[in-house]
């Protein structure tokens, strides 16, 4: 299990991330907050890049800068940047960093075709990177991380530069791989995470604002999301006064999606979905 | 009535054993990168280091004869170190797998620290070279003075490391080394009677044991980095 106690990260005298705790045990968890909320700073500090300013990070009881090598022997992490010598193909990078992961070469050559068979990358195995787009290239970092079969696997933004085919790829790996290990998938792109997380941390003002299903996090919106059709022209004044959520232009004029806290008679109550609940929150 | 527990036979016992112990020994016969891999993708900046030293050799050459030899070469004695590690951290960081690098086993410290070890001891190789062309100017001190260099240069690269693993910026180190060569210059200048005393008046072996001890110091900070290290800012 992984124990977070009471972290705070101070750079000088900002805070970045204050007093977050949390228990991960196997499953997906969707880190989700705005940019520059604060997500990158906790999962660099989950994968030992950096040192908290107070509290603790603990896998099975023991600090994990204690344990050094051992803990970050059994981690898969894509950065936000995923960064490769351009002039190496697939292989020879995978090759490069299971070495440094500290994989045994017995059986590393079919490990390497499983994984980015895994990602569809199987026909560009041997071929240069620097003619890769940003979506194969985003597809070697996620094989990367999964290498080394690792316990606790951490994707920072890892669907940027994904397209929408490459994207359901993705979310199948991740989704079948949180059986049997902690994934943490640190996003601000709610579809990335609606469908699989087994729970969604949410953060707000540096602080842990929700960690709970995505079910019983929608369900606090539960008769406050509305949907309505109108004209365009009643659109213009309706916005004025109303959260909305969506708006999707119809041959005959406007239906929208909006929040409300008071009972509207107009609208049709609908099932409140996970970017309602973001968007609500982050407003 | 006491439950009849059953033991396990010579056999079982025999099998478990070996079993434990094949686990065990297993963890143990991962390697350590080898020197490939530590040098990954680091032609051109060896390439530029050897460059620089042949360079350097050849500023040995000219400067043969002019009495001032000994400043020049204890100067000189870090450079081919600085160069392959500011180069090694600027490519790896243009190539942004420095975070990547960082959070594997082996971590990118851990590379860099023991990329720097290797190094430092083609270094002080190829600094004897360098030493060997300036015999003769260099008289009966030649010896203290790779020695005394070869210290230099190690404690010089422990803090340059240890200033990265605690900062992850390099350009603290730049000013570590443009401070080395501001005190030799200032010794060359005003610094005489120092000079005569660290070179010339230390006993040759005193040189030797402190080189010796710079480099069991290296080791024991390859041990602790190679369990454990993190940024720390």
């Amino acid at each position: 299990m992984l124990t977070i106690s009471d972290v705070t990260k101070c750079y000088g005298k900002n805070t970045a991330v204050e007093h977050i705790s949390l228990d991960l045990d196997n499953g997906l968890y969707g880190l989700l907050a705005p940019n520059g909320a604060g997500k990158t700073t906790l999962i660099k500090m989950i994968t030992t890049l950096l040192m908290p300013t107070s509290g603790e990070i603990l896998w099975n009881g023991v600090e994990i800068h204690r344990l050094g090598a051992q803990y970050r022997e059994i981690i898969g992490y894509l950065p936000q940047q995923f960064g490769y010598y351009k002039n190496n193909s697939p292989r020879q990078y995978l090759e490069y960093l299971a070495a440094l992961k500290g994989l045994p070469t017995e059986g590393l050559r079919e490990r390497i075709e499983e994984v980015v068979a895994q990602v569809g990358l199987s026909e560009v195995l041997n071929t240069k990177m620097k003619k890769f787009s940003g979506g194969m290239l985003q597809r070697v970092g996620i094989a990367q991380a999964i290498l080394n079969d690792p316990k606790i696997l951490i994707l920072d933004e890892p669907t940027g530069g994904l397209d929408p085919k490459e994207r359901v790829r993705f979310r199948n790996i991740i989704s079948a791989m949180s059986k049997d290990r902690i994934v943490i998938l640190s996003t601000h792109i709610v579809s990335d995470i609606e469908s699989i997380a087994n729970q969604v941390i949410l953060i707000k003002d540096r602080q842990i604002y929700r960690n709970d299903t995505v079910s019983a996090i929608c369900a606090e919106l539960n008769g406050k999301v509305y949907e309505q059709s109108m004209s365009n022209e009643a659109y213009e004044a309706f916005e004025g006064d109303h959260f909305i959520l969506s708006a999707r232009q119809e041959y005959d004029g406007m239906t929208v999606r909006f929040f409300s806290e008071e009972k509207e008679t107009e609208g049709r109550t609908c099932v409140p979905n996970l970017e309602d609940f973001f968007l609500v929150t982050f407003r | 009535m006491g439950i009849k527990i059953e033991y396990p036979t010579e056999d079982e016992i025999k099998v478990q054993k070996e079993k434990i112990l094949r686990v065990a020994l297993e963890r143990k016969t991962v390697s350590r990168p080898d020197f490939q891999i530590l040098f990954y993708n680091c032609r051109l900046i060896l390439a530029v280091g050897i460059l620089l030293y042949l360079l350097l050799l050849y500023f040995c050459l000219m400067i043969r004869g002019r009495g001032n030899e000994g400043y020049w070469v204890l100067m000189m004695y870090p450079f081919t170190y600085f160069v392959i590690y500011f180069l090694s951290i600027l490519a790896e960081e243009q190539s942004e797998v420095v975070e990547l690098k960082q959070s594997m086993k082996y971590s990118f410290v851990y590379v860099i620290s023991m990329r720097m070890l290797y190094t430092n001891v083609m270094a002080v190789f190829l600094n004897l070279i360098m030493i060997g062309i300036l015999h003769s100017a260099l008289a009966a001190h030649a010896w203290s003075l790779a020695a005394a260099g070869t210290t230099a240069d190690i404690f010089l690269a422990l803090a340059s490391l240890t200033i990265y693993e605690k900062t992850g910026s390099a350009k603290i180190s730049g000013v570590l080394f443009l401070g080395w060569i501001v005190g030799c210059i200032w010794l060359l200048l005003f610094g005489q009677n120092l000079y005569h005393l660290l070179i010339e008046v230390v006993p040759l072996a005193v040189h030797l044991a402190v080189a010796a001890f710079s480099f069991l110091t290296w080791f024991e900070y390859m041990r602790k980095v190679e369990h454990k290290n993190a940024y720390n800012f």
